[in-house]
């Protein structure tokens, strides 16, 4: 507990309305201090040996690129999610939230040796760029697989999806620049702010084709069309999952839509599909979604262990970014189940503290506001064990039978971010979060109401009924994804300190967290 | 003064000074300026809209 009640401070005194940092870095104790100086020591250090060889790139691309800009902020991020945790919570946040920085470094750094923007006469670059395929924000790469000789970026994820997590003025310029162009407000700024990269032309060319897929929503198939006009000198593939997922007359459609991608892939880059790299890589897979289900486990019990952020925006990081093919987020993987099984026992002989309440998140969470179950933590004792983001595709794949293993990959398709909860009939979407309440035994759900998005507005008054019959606090919390003017943190922040005071009749547990001002942080 | 003498009285310096950036989080204040150079470089750049 960070908040002391003798003196009256809290983790709130660490944020300054005029600056964008942080006024000082906590004390968490000497050893908890002295293990966050040393991650901070190895994030730089990392950050230095990997980015540090490129000086010269990394200015070029920091001018370039208004997106870039953000990355500076890395640090700050870590130390958004990692505020007020002790001991062992502190550790899994730190390998979790590290394992995703390194994938995303490294990326960055993949960008810059081969982007046509920045080394327009470089021989090495374009033949770095002869064996790349550009990726879209919404389409997994799972089909990288069965291609291990061709390497892949997703340049939606690193221009706009992960700057928009790390600092919360990353997105707004993009959502302007499309809104400048008649695109109306109430469109989600996701697709907006990626097609609003597209027109200020800043997306990186790192690749000979582009690879997209028919989104979850109508907003993203928009964007999509967007985006493949912008490359319109590149040939692209649109990859399409079915809507009705749920039903099995679509899988065979879905699985001929796969194969044509793979025979996209094979005839752009003059490979065959590698079936041995393919097991290999769905062993990998299947492992990684192994220590995933270990952690709802554990999660579901008394003592849960990974909460919050760390728990899903690793996972979701690591499926959708990395496509489980990432050798360090699955040792993380490995090491954080040793480590949070361990805790577990733990807890449980000392028969420790369990949390006050404990809360799922629903819905597509805020972008600018990753932290935001933390704070509920820190400021309400309400503990989050699991959010929709991180319950992406978990079924395995079958190893060794062809037919199967591609039918296998296809439902990773339709089990994808966003896709997953929202396309394929409510029972995704409403029927699975009851479900979860049950298996997390929860009475609180943390109700992220996307103001923008259409999908998930039209069960609004059926998400009520059903939480009432089932004595189910349901808190809505506004936000609009990547635009914080439209609801702040703060506002955000304040829908969820009303009913806590009103409903539940509450104290705040660290006062100084009920009501501050972040509107400049990152 | 022995050599590992001075070894030691540097590498126990620097980890003073990083500890010290560390806890006054004087690395991101130093961002945050840089940050803002950099935006504001980039708001002052002519860019030309188009789909």
């Amino acid at each position: 507990m960070a908040y002391d009640p003798k003196t009256g401070k809290g983790l709130g005194r660490f944020y300054d309305a005029n600056h964008r940092a942080f006024r000082k870095r906590e004390w968490r104790g000497f050893r908890d201090t002295l293990y966050d100086f040393f991650r901070w020591l190895c994030l730089y250090g990392f950050m230095a040996v990997k980015l540090g060889c490129h000086p010269i790139l990394m200015v070029k691309a920091m001018l370039r690129y208004r997106w870039m800009v953000s990355y500076l902020t890395a640090a700050h991020m870590v130390d958004r999610h990692t505020m007020g945790l002790r001991g062992k919570e502190l550790r899994y946040a730190h390998n979790q939230f590290f394992s995703v920085l390194h994938n995303s470094v490294l990326g960055v750094r993949d960008i810059i040796v081969r982007d046509e923007n920045l080394r327009p006469h470089s021989k090495r670059a374009a033949k770095l760029r002869e064996n790349t395929v550009m990726f879209d924000e919404m389409t997994p790469h799972l089909i990288m697989m069965g291609f291990p000789t061709v390497k892949w970026i997703d340049i939606a994820m690193f221009a706009i999806g992960l700057p928009s997590e790390v600092d919360q003025n990353a997105s707004m310029y993009y959502i302007d620049a499309m809104e400048h162009l008649g695109l109306p407000a109430d469109v989600c700024p996701e697709p907006a702010a990626e097609s609003g990269c597209a027109v200020v032309d800043d997306y990186p060319r790192v690749g000979k084709c582009y690879f997209t897929s028919s989104m979850p929503c109508d907003g993203a198939i928009s964007q999509t069309n967007i985006m493949t006009r912008h490359f319109k000198d590149l040939p692209s593939f649109q990859i399409t999952p079915p809507q009705r997922v749920n039903e099995p007359e679509v899988q065979t459609y879905a699985v001929k839509n796969l194969k044509k991608g793979i025979a996209f892939l094979e005839q752009q880059f003059n490979v065959k599909w590698d079936w041995d790299a393919f097991w290999k890589n769905a062993e990998m897979y299947n492992e990684s979604s192994r220590c995933m289900i270990e952690k709802w486990d554990v999660n579901c019990t008394d003592y849960p262990q990974v909460c919050g952020a760390a728990l899903a925006l690793q996972r979701e990081y690591e499926f959708m970014a990395a496509a489980c093919m990432d050798e360090f987020m699955l040792k993380t993987d490995r090491r954080v189940t040793k480590m949070m099984l361990k805790g577990y026992e733990q807890d449980k002989s000392a028969d420790a503290n369990k949390p006050k309440y404990r809360c799922i998140v629903w819905a597509c969470p805020a972008h600018y506001y990753t932290n935001f179950t933390y704070w509920t933590q820190h400021c309400w004792g309400v503990t989050c064990v699991n959010d929709m983001e991180a319950m992406l595709s978990y079924q395995p794949i079958t190893i060794g039978d062809k037919d199967q293993a591609l039918a296998d990959l296809v439902r990773c398709y339709e089990k994808m971010m966003m896709r997953s909860h929202t396309n394929g009939g409510y029972v995704n979407l409403l029927d699975e979060c009851w479900k979860m309440c049950e298996k997390f035994n929860v009475n609180i759900v943390v109700m992220y109401d996307h103001v923008s998005c259409k999908n998930v507005g039209g069960l609004h008054g059926l998400f009520e009924d059903q939480a009432r019959e089932r004595g189910i606090h349901l808190i809505w919390i506004p936000h609009d994804v990547m635009d914080p003017r439209t609801v702040s943190r703060r506002e955000m922040r304040e829908a969820f300190n009303q009913y806590m005071i009103t409903v539940l009749r509450e104290e705040p547990l660290d006062p100084s967290l009920l009501d501050y001002e972040d509107a400049r942080s990152w | 003064m022995a050599w590992y003498w001075i070894v030691l009285i540097v590498v126990a310096a620097l980890f003073g000074l990083l500890f010290l950036a560390y806890m006054t989080n004087a690395d991101m204040k130093l961002i945050e300026k840089l940050y803002d150079t950099l935006i504001k470089y980039h708001d002052s750049k002519t860019v030309e809209e188009k789909i």
